[in-house]
């Protein structure tokens, strides 16, 4: 039986409606960062609170890697999406086919496998155009 | 602070040369340094020596090579800018009055580096490095944006490269030699969309040095009628990325600039030559405007107007370029100083921009999660 691990604790939790991509907000001066800073990136305070950046975000642009890494084949997305509170943020993109996506599209957080350590299966956020995440299937 | 002079420039061939070893490569370049600078080895005082994928004493292991020994010797990384930060080093030492003379060099064996062939990653416990990120990838991200933002197509990141292999083709210290077309280039095997194969820097094995001096140290032993002096020479980091607006922009590139500028105490237009970090295409067009070579939005007329190509009105990579002349990590920023040196005394042979009195090197770094890159380069050499 495949076990799996979370690449990093503290990215995101389970919403009831799908992941949700956590941040950390300072509590003296308001920043959001992500990932969740130690230490506040603008007033230095130790404050850090955990802060949704929601489960959806607008792309800002992607692009397909045609050669293959250490830990993904060749054909593999990434990109930066724009979440809540205009954090932008990298991952890979899953993408139905791989047509290019437009900037601004709408996309979801899920969870997925990023690659395999032995018989563990590590995991992490990724992002979806949402009109396919919607379909279910793809 | 005192004047500091380029006092002596070398460099290996750049090329695959995987039976050679970090001594070889590197005291090819210390050496022919050396020679440049009419000295002998043993007046070295101080030496600064770069190299990324790295073992141990860089520089002890190449400056053996050509008889010194004993010295002060300090090795530095600092990803691509790494060579220019030892450049920086030694200028700093100098300048300070520390002493008179040294070397600073980069050197790379990229094809026997852990990462040969492969797409270069962060350090292997980033988080975007684990997700995909690879500097391919981080320009491939910029380029996609200089698509939306600036109306740039792939033709004009395509020339780019044409125009580095343009002025590639006569650098005989090139590693490709070789002319393509716009269409030869947008054929070329896809990297990370929109970058194809023949719009990144090559896997490439070589080294690069230079002498510095002060002014007393030059007129004791230069046999030249007159020597190219460093002007500026600054070295920043970067910012966190969430400060960046967009991507098209890389505001350590803009500091590094302005602090030289004011440095020299001249401006863009007074440059005639630049040498900058081309490890992918599409990112000249971005250091144009970052560097002051055209206002804000214009980077793509720049490139059409044609004012950077060989006989325009700033030439920019015309030793090639990391696209064509070849790109071992560390040496680059420490050859591409050589480059305007070599320029400036008019000893650029077919390569070179006529008249040119001025000219700036810049080189650029690294790559980490939350941060905009790792560190920007930048000296202005004049004669």
């Amino acid at each position: 039986m495949t076990q799996t691990v979370t690449l990093r604790e503290g990215l995101y939790r389970e919403g009831s409606e799908g992941p949700i991509l956590t941040g950390g907000r300072c509590s003296r001066c308001g920043f959001i960062g992500f990932p969740r800073p130690q230490t506040c990136l603008e007033c230095g305070s130790d404050a850090l609170e955990s802060a949704d950046l929601g489960s959806r975000g607008e792309l800002l642009c992607e692009t397909t890697v045609h050669m293959r890494t250490d830990k993904y084949a060749a054909g593999y997305s990434v990109g930066y999406v724009t979440m809540a509170h205009g954090v932008r943020v990298f991952g890979q993109v899953r993408k139905p086919d791989a047509t290019s996506l437009a900037a601004g599209e709408s996309m979801t957080v899920e969870v997925a496998r990023m690659w395999e350590e032995g018989d563990k299966e590590v995991l992490c956020y990724c992002f979806r155009p949402t009109a396919a995440a919607a379909g279910g299937a793809a | 602070m005192k004047p500091v002079v380029i006092l002596g420039v070398g460099q290996s061939p750049f090329g695959k040369f995987p039976g050679r070893s970090i001594a070889a490569l590197g005291g090819a370049a210390a050496r022919a340094a050396v020679a440049d600078a009419g000295i002998q080895p043993s007046q070295l005082q101080i030496a600064y020596s770069s190299r990324l994928y790295a073992d141990m004493i860089t520089g002890q292991t190449v400056l053996k090579e050509i008889g010194v020994t004993r010295i002060e010797m300090v090795n530095v990384e600092n990803a691509c800018a790494g060579g220019a930060t030892a450049v920086r080093s030694l200028y700093k030492d100098i300048a300070a009055g520390y002493c008179d003379v040294g070397i600073a060099l980069g050197v790379e064996s990229m094809t026997t580096s852990p990462i040969a062939g492969k797409l270069i990653p962060p350090a292997k416990d980033d988080l975007d490095g684990q997700l995909g990120m690879s500097m391919p990838v981080m320009f491939a991200l910029q380029a996609k944006r200089l698509m939306e933002t600036h109306g740039a197509t792939a033709g004009d990141f395509a020339q780019v490269s044409v125009k580095a292999h343009e002025f590639g083709a006569v650098n005989p210290m090139a590693q490709y030699r070789k002319r393509f077309t716009v269409e030869e280039v947008l054929g070329s095997r896809m990297i990370a969309d929109p970058i194809t194969l023949l719009q990144c820097c090559p896997n490439t094995d070589g080294a690069a040095a230079v002498v510095l001096c002060s002014p007393e140290f030059a007129a004791r032993h230069s046999g030249r009628r007159s020597d190219v002096q460093i002007r500026a020479s600054v070295l920043v980091s970067g910012d966190y990325a969430y400060k960046k607006p967009d991507l098209t922009s890389m505001e350590l590139g803009t500091r590094a600039a302005r602090l030289a500028y004011e440095q020299a105490g001249i401006g863009p237009e007074d440059l005639d030559v630049v040498e900058l970090h081309d490890a992918f295409a599409s990112e000249e067009l971005v250091h144009y405007e970052d560097l002051g070579l055209c206002k804000r939005g214009e980077a793509v007329s720049l490139l059409r107007s044609g004012a950077t190509s060989i006989g325009g009105r700033i030439p920019v990579n015309p030793s090639g370029g990391l696209l064509s002349l070849g790109h071992p990590l560390s040496a680059s920023g420490v050859r591409n100083i050589c480059e305007i040196a070599q320029q400036l005394r008019g000893e650029a042979g077919e390569r070179q921009v006529p008249g040119a009195k001025v000219g700036l090197a810049q080189m650029l770094g690294g790559v980490a999660t939350g941060l905009e890159t790792g560190a920007a380069t930048i000296h202005i050499m004049a004669i």
